[in-house]
């Protein structure tokens, strides 16, 4: 398997505080990669540097061998890097086909025919397909963290970051999102995914990677690291 | 199929209103008092579009927009006045150095959101006033008087104000639905997610920029043709902008319809209150703030409730 993203001692942050601290870690293709860590350890603006909403301080950014530090947001959704927001930004004011077809003809720079196919394709995927000509600023949370999904699948990703899909969703609702994640991934799509929720990230993802103040802590088997002293002091305060 | 219709209908009506202003001139019934009125409409809903498109679309909320205004104007007076070229020669001399200057401040002003970007381009608007007062060349304070032979009279100068706002309005219309509106649709609800999803936020910002320069500039060199006079105080005044946004708030930020409404609201108003003086800017401080109260999304926002238009999809 190829490695699809490769992050070198990089760090960033806001303004003149430092989040991500010599953060390194690699991602292969077509694995779920999850992500954990404590409150402000950086989960987040690991995905927003890797989108480009913040710039990298130091450090190197590697996507698909290419260096992609200090590529504008908008390039990186081009080439492949589509993302979710952890609360969900749907373009309000426009339907729910528009907001995915923002993607599709921006994202994955189709013609307006092609993106009304693909983007109908991604809508039936999530099941909003029946809802596509209703506003997206009346959408539930759960339909918002769809079409979230929806609209990241259809920039034609290779990689998908995934801030938070679950949080916020009840059992059955996070089993809904879990499944499209996993129907996602038979797509063979690659993706990195943000998560609080332990059992979720334990049985729906390849790796398993641990952060703590903004670093690499420990990285593989999801069930090992979880277990992990390291984990277990650093994230669930100390084994019992 | 619905959206279809809708957006033929609003096509249509405006078409419709075109015709109503065109025939009346074609007939030759309209006074020159009349025309007058209308010509002011016409220019305020180009500049009230430009600047609806900048601020409501693309999130570049502009207090100078009477940079260009002012530079056109006097670019066509020097143009027409110094060296008796035609005036038609004088607006596209407005246009070039109006576009020209738009291009050097967006080196600076692309860098900047929000309250930066607003506060910048007053502060460049100002500086020209400013420069424009102690030039000699131009008169100084003092102004021009604008003279071309032969003067176009108001009924020439009519349909050229019609011809000019109607193209805005089918410029903004096109882009509106072209895959650039869309990303700038898409800005005007969130620009980072938009970027986030490939929107090249930057050059589409630019774009709207440079295009609002360039109508804003024609609007106003038609408007000192039409007024024969022009200084520094009336080209590059900050009422351009107070005007504007009474405009486009009023009228409806955010769609295409609203800076027309505006703009008839504006100068019916302007003109009945022209009776009350010292009482017509605390009528129309008023009037915006109950507007603003009561109808946040505008009359236009008002009227069609919260009905979902869109302007993107046919």
């Amino acid at each position: 398997m190829n490695e699809i993203l490769r992050f070198e001692n990089v760090a960033s942050g806001y303004d003149r505080i430092r989040i991500l601290n010599e953060l390194s870690f690699t991602v292969t293709e077509g694995e779920i990669l999850g992500v954990i860590g404590p409150n402000g350890s950086g989960k987040t603006t690991m995905l927003n540097t890797l989108a480009g909403l913040l710039r990298t301080a130091s450090g190197k950014i590697f996507f698909d061998g290419n260096d992609i530090t200090v590529m504008a947001a908008h390039s990186r959704c081009r080439i492949g890097i589509g993302r979710t927001f952890q609360i969900p930004r749907p373009f309000s004011e426009m339907t729910v086909m528009e907001n995915v077809l923002v993607a599709s003809v921006h994202g994955a720079g189709l013609s307006r025919k092609e993106a009304a196919g693909i983007s109908e394709e991604c809508l039936e995927m999530v099941g909003l397909i029946g809802r596509k000509n209703e506003k997206a600023g009346v959408l539930t949370l759960l339909d918002c963290k769809k079409l979230e999904l929806a609209r990241a699948a259809a920039t034609g990703a290779k990689l998908l970051l995934l801030d938070e899909v679950a949080a916020g969703l009840t059992e059955a609702e996070i089993e809904d999102i879990t499944g499209l994640v996993s129907g996602l991934k038979e797509k063979d799509l690659t993706i990195i995914w943000v998560e609080h929720i332990l059992d979720v990230m334990k049985n729906s993802t390849d790796r398993l990677m641990c952060m703590a103040e903004g670093r690499n802590v420990i990285c593989g088997d999801p069930k090992e690291v979880i277990d992990s002293d390291i984990v277990q002091e650093i994230y669930l305060g100390g084994k019992e | 199929m619905m959206k279809k219709i809708k957006g033929h209908i609003q096509e249509a009506v405006l078409l419709l209103l075109f015709i109503s202003c065109l025939l009346p001139w074609c007939m030759g019934i309209l006074s020159n008092n009349a025309m007058r009125y209308m010509i002011r409409i016409f220019l305020y809903i180009t500049i009230g579009e430009m600047w609806n498109l900048m601020s409501g679309y693309a999130g570049m909320t502009s207090l100078g927009q009477q940079a260009f205004i002012g530079l056109a104007g006097y670019s066509m007076a020097v143009a027409t006045t110094v060296y008796k070229l035609h005036y038609a020669v004088g607006l596209a001399a407005g246009a070039a150095v109006s576009l020209c200057t738009a291009a050097l401040l967006a080196l600076l002003l692309m860098r900047m959101k929000g309250m930066y970007f607003a506060i910048t381009t007053w502060v460049a608007a100002e500086a020209l006033g400013t420069f424009f007062t102690g030039w000699r060349y131009v008169n100084q304070g003092a102004g021009m008087n604008i003279t071309i032979v032969p003067y176009p009279r108001t009924g020439e100068l009519y349909p050229a104000a019609l011809i000019l706002c109607a193209v805005a309005l089918a410029s903004t219309i096109l882009l509106l639905r072209s895959s650039l509106g869309l990303g700038l649709t898409a800005m005007r609800d969130d620009a980072s997610a938009a970027a986030s999803l490939g929107v090249n936020v930057g050059r589409n910002k630019l774009i709207v920029y440079l295009i609002a320069a360039l109508f804003t500039s024609l609007a106003g060199a038609v408007f000192f043709i039409n007024k024969g006079t022009i200084y520094p105080d009336s080209g590059f005044s900050i009422s351009w902008t107070i005007s504007v946004v009474f405009i486009v708030i009023i009228g409806g930020i955010g769609t295409v319809e609203g800076p027309v409404v505006g703009s008839v609201v504006y100068v019916l108003l302007y003109e009945y209150l022209a009776h009350y003086p010292g009482w017509s800017n605390i009528i129309l401080g008023v009037f915006s703030i109950l507007v603003i109260l009561f109808m946040p999304k505008g009359i236009v926002g008002f009227v069609s409730g919260k009905q979902h238009r869109s302007l993107i999809i046919r």
